[in-house]
């Protein structure tokens, strides 16, 4: 099967299963049962509550109403006619992998600290407060298939010259060994916790074509010049996401090849149930939408080739 | 496989239950005895016997290594030996990977 598959039946799964924590976390706040059938404000319904950060439930209550499963009409709050079914084939469940089940869990934990306050010392979502666990996370599925999907796309092999946006700690060394020794990786990342990990890491294999660097893309980026860029789960951390594909764009090489593996929130309906948990982290935006980017890639003033691969991913060509 | 960082942290703050481990992982998939152990690491065989299995209120039941999953316990002709399990490998492999970040930053 091909790892764009996997990746997009795990994607597809992870939100689902997000979707129901999020039930479930409602279920043990006891939202369900406080609220009026004629409606109740939202912030009557936090004040119900017994936890501290009022503005967390409020954010879960928000997410609900996004999702449909609660309506908001005048400013109340009021239960609506959401139904949801899923169905479990064993041809899906055989490409799912297991990984990821206890990163939710994590997620999951995470969250219920969150409700007594958001700098809880259990949350270990910010990057550098946090490195270890996005480390264990960047090493389990479906990540490893996404770096599958990026190596097997952008053709990754000895000599190519790429630069990786949001390189994070496990893609400098599981795809800069594929263009060494003779090629180029530089991994670009603005969490030096993140970047520690992945400096020992490079150090201890020897990728000493393999270079760190510490960048607020959004202020600064690498000189020109480079075969591939890639942008693996980055985007959902800016604002503008636009203004960040142009900066890769033009840091590639005529012929070369970018590639932006996404969530993209049009394909994958249940998304807003991931968004809850990913806003742990404090820099998180939104996953893009994949339409937005193509309208905007259409705009370009460069000429370029468009594929959309799956789901989850797009590659783009730069001609000139 | 998931390792709960809060975990890893504890051992790395540990010293005495991470030298045991760098050894145990040295000498993988051999096991050794607590003596050996002790005398390898230079230190106490009591408190070494307290990390590995815990011992009164040191180490109790939830932090001893062989509780954590990461030491286990080779009984033969009467004597008892020690080796890392695969789960503790993995759990050092990070360690090792982790301890400029965590000198740094936690």
């Amino acid at each position: 099967m091909k790892p764009v598959e996997l990746l997009d039946a795990n994607l597809e799964a992870m939100t689902t299963f997000a979707f129901m924590d999020l039930i479930r976390l409602g279920l043990e706040l006891g939202i369900f049962q406080k609220i009026d059938p004629e409606g109740t404000s939202l912030e009557a319904l936090a004040q119900m509550t017994s936890v501290s950060n009022k503005e967390r439930v409020k954010d879960l209550l928000r997410t609900y109403v996004s999702l449909g499963v609660l309506e908001e009409e005048d400013g109340l709050i009021r239960p609506s006619n959401f139904e949801c079914s899923f169905k479990a084939q064993k041809r899906d469940l055989k490409k799912l992998f297991p990984d990821w089940i206890s990163i939710l869990d994590e997620l999951h934990k995470m969250s219920e600290y969150s409700f007594i306050s958001k700098e809880h010392p259990k949350i270990l979502m910010d990057f550098d407060k946090g490195s270890d666990f996005w480390d264990m996370r960047l090493m389990s599925e479906p990540y490893p298939t996404s770096r599958r999907v990026v190596s097997e796309l952008l053709k990754l092999e000895d000599g190519m010259r790429v630069v990786d946006f949001g390189c994070g700690s496990v893609s400098p060394v599981e795809l800069g060994a594929l263009v060494g020794p003779n090629g180029k990786y530089v991994g670009v990342d603005f969490s030096p916790g993140l970047l520690t990990i992945a400096e020992t890491r490079a150090r201890e294999e020897g990728l000493d074509w393999v270079t760190l660097r510490e960048i607020d893309i959004r202020k600064a980026m690498p000189k020109n010049g480079y075969d591939g860029v890639i942008m693996s789960f980055l985007l959902e951390y800016f604002k503008n996401p636009q203004e960040i594909i142009e900066k890769g764009l033009e840091t590639l090489n005529p012929g070369g090849k970018m590639i932006i593996v996404e969530p993209f929130r049009e394909n994958f309906p249940l998304i807003t149930s991931m968004e809850f948990f990913e806003k742990l982290t404090p820099e998180f935006h939104r996953f893009p939408s994949v339409s937005s980017i193509l309208r905007f890639l259409e705009d370009s003033p460069h000429d370029l080739k468009v594929e959309q691969v799956g789901r989850s991913v797009l590659l783009i060509t730069l001609f000139s | 496989m998931f390792i709960d960082p809060f975990v890893l942290r504890s051992l790395n703050r540990s010293e005495l239950r991470k030298k045991i481990l760098m050894y145990l992982n040295e000498i993988y998939p051999s096991p050794t005895y607590l003596s050996e152990l002790a005398r390898a690491i230079k230190s106490d065989p009591s408190n070494v016997k307290g990390a590995l299995i815990g011992l009164g209120n040191r180490y109790n039941g939830h932090s001893s290594l062989v509780s954590l999953g990461l030491v286990e316990v080779v009984e033969k002709d009467g004597f008892k030996y020690y080796r890392l399990t695969e789960y503790g490998k993995q759990v050092v492999k990070l360690l090792k990977s982790y301890q400029p970040y965590y000198s740094r930053y936690t």
